[in-house]
């Protein structure tokens, strides 16, 4: 298929799909994310890569301007592979309103809209999500070969997000059997195909892994300074520890890693982000109204 | 990984079959692995035929690709907050248990994980036909303890729960594919009605499995056992309700047993803090997890002999 293509297939490669420069500029710089990038976001259990992606795609889906109201969003289409089934559409919902009506009363042209209004709008912005509820490692193969299709169709589509990538990793390696090469054969599968669609169509993969395996350098790392605010200094590449196939580790451009601070009250939980497209780590928090990253 | 048969499409005849085989394509994704045109130059079947098995390939493996606003629609209508019996705990999960989710309690011996089983279990009973599946590993369900914990609950409410005894993981394993078996197909009105899956206790029956120190097949049984229960929860439209122990993290803190593949699972967490004083009739909840909202909320209860939790 790389040496010829159908007329449709050729509209859909130049054609231009909504780009994601901008999209969240603490993150990925003024410039960023640019078409073809892979960003892996990593994370134990609880620092917030769902939350996370969640928040990203309210920043996709949401066009930029409405009403003269300002959103800053890119109106891009989402595919969302969701293989842990933790995506709650109603927090994601709850957010857009959240952002919408917060924007509203920060514009100074005093707009009022009524909630009739605003469900049509926000029904507006979901038509650019795509949810795939994913249960083994096959079926998520299949399906990304299934949505080429879709892509093909809609030309808004920009961004395939996986939440998370990991999900099937042991379920593969007792698959497999003793051979090593057949415990990872479809996460080869599955990274060829996602290449083949990046490649292609222009598109930004956004994923999420957990780590699997306790960091064997983890003394590199000063632990205690994580019930202070010193961390943010740290390399947060130390606390990456990688267990995907090759191809897989060739495929990713960036990396994001997430921790969660030790905080001494839990009634504010708050969290790290850095990682190679970010300039220098950023602590955020996440309550009702979703990340709120500090200054 | 399905293996290509004939009868799933007219294309897919015995010659075609043997033709793919010679060429080590032997399964579905074998199959998408390969590009159509490559398999016409390998195997000689008609550029046609590879096509139209492809697209039914595609059509019978892949999962519903869903629009986000039928998604948002579907589950406004379908989905139900089940009410866990007791007030404060409910006002901290924003309502109680949803549908579609997996919630954990997480405690230590004796600061009742059961108790809390039984309460909700009562309490989806007395509100309209729903029904209830209570897989019991630990002898702990005990339908005289509904009766007292839930006021208005009478005898042949409690009718209306199934109980299954496991004791290992293969066996709750197969109880799971049971149950999805009857609810897909149907046809008796029990699984039909089906609202609440309560596991009291997962951690009895995966501990055995994961002291045979083949880390692969352990993780390899947790990985298959939570998505199961997702498929239950979020195929079926049903609450998920399962008990765990806490172990001892590695910054000193107690978290939730089983390692961290589990610890990924539930959508919502809710860890009862130790108690020294078992006698105390009081248990602390906090939720240490939840995907769709704030976490840090706690609440007091207080389990009494008689009567309902207050």
């Amino acid at each position: 298929m790389a040496s010829k293509e159908t007329g449709i297939q050729f509209l859909a490669r130049l054609g231009s799909r909504p780009t994601l420069s901008g999209i969240e500029p603490i993150l990925f710089g003024t410039e960023g994310p640019h078409m073809k990038d892979v960003i892996e976001i990593f994370g134990e259990e609880g620092t917030g890569k769902t939350e996370m992606l969640v928040h990203l795609i309210c920043r996709c889906i949401l066009p930029e301007k409405w009403n003269n109201i300002h959103l800053g969003g890119r109106a891009a289409g989402v595919i969302l592979f969701d293989t842990d089934s933790k995506f709650s559409i109603l927090r994601l919902v709850h957010l857009l309103e959240k952002i919408v009506s917060t924007k509203m009363k920060e514009s100074e042209n005093s707009v009022t809209i009524n909630s009739s209004d605003m469900d049509v709008f926000i029904g507006s912005c979901l038509k650019r999500l795509k949810i795939v509820l994913c249960y083994n490692s096959d079926q998520l193969f299949i399906t990304l070969h299934s949505v080429e299709d879709l892509i093909l169709n809609d030309s808004s589509i920009s961004v395939i997000m996986i939440d998370s990538i990991s999900s099937f990793y042991w379920m593969d390696r007792q698959g497999g059997g003793d051979s090593t090469a057949a415990q990872e054969s479809n996460m080869r599968n599955i990274t060829e195909i996602l290449n083949k669609l990046v490649e292609h169509y222009n598109l930004t993969v956004l994923v999420s892994k957990s780590p699997m395996f306790k960091k064997k350098n983890e003394n590199q790392i000063d632990f205690n300074k994580l019930n202070t605010d010193d961390f943010i200094n740290e390399d947060m590449e130390l606390l990456h520890s990688e267990f995907l196939c090759k191809s897989w580790q060739r495929f990713v451009t960036h990396r994001l890693v997430l921790v969660k601070l030790l905080d001494s009250d839990n009634q504010s939980e708050s969290f790290i982000i850095g990682g190679d497209c970010c300039h220098g780590n950023k602590k955020f928090l996440i309550n009702n109204n979703g990340i709120c990253f500090m200054s | 990984m399905s293996i290509l048969k004939s009868g799933l499409c007219v294309a897919l005849n015995d010659e075609v079959l043997i033709k793919l085989r010679s060429n080590c394509i032997r399964t579905n994704v074998d199959f998408l692995c390969k590009d159509p045109e490559q398999i016409v130059n390998i195997t000689g079947i008609a550029y046609k035929d590879v096509i139209s098995i492809r697209n039914i390939i595609l059509a019978k493996y892949s999962s519903m690709i869903v629009d986000g606003g039928d998604f948002y629609h579907s589950i406004i209508e379908c989905s139900t907050i089940l009410s866990s019996g007791i007030k404060s705990l409910d006002e901290i999960l924003d309502g109680g248990l949803y549908s579609r989710e997996v919630t954990e309690i997480a405690g230590d011996i004796a600061s009742g994980k059961t108790q809390i089983c039984l309460c909700t279990c009562g309490s989806t009973l007395t509100r309209g036909i729903q029904t209830v599946i209570y897989i019991d590993t630990g002898a702990g369900f005990s339908a005289r303890r509904i009766l007292q914990l839930t006021p208005n609950c009478s005898e042949n409410f409690v009718s209306r729960v199934h109980v299954f005894d496991v004791t290992t993981i293969y066996e709750l394993l197969s109880v799971l594919d049971k149950i999805l078996a009857l609810c897909k197909d149907g046809k008796l009105d029990f699984y039909k009605r089906l609202n609440l899956l309560i596991l009291d206790n997962v951690a009895s029956v995966v501990y055995p499995c994961l002291s045979n120190g083949n880390i692969v097949e352990s993780q390899g049984l947790i990985s298959l056992l939570s998505q199961k229960l997702k498929y239950i929860a979020t195929g079926l439209s049903v609450a998920v309700l399962v008990t765990n122990n806490l172990v001892k993290g590695e910054h000193g803190k107690k978290v939730a047993s089983l390692g961290r593949v589990w610890l990924n699972v539930p959508n919502v967490r809710l860890t009862i803090e130790q108690n020294d004083q078992y006698y105390k009739t009081t248990r602390k909840v906090m939720v240490t997890k939840n995907n769709r909202g704030k976490i840090g909320g706690s609440c007091t209860i207080n389990f009494t002999e008689h009567g309902p939790i207050q």
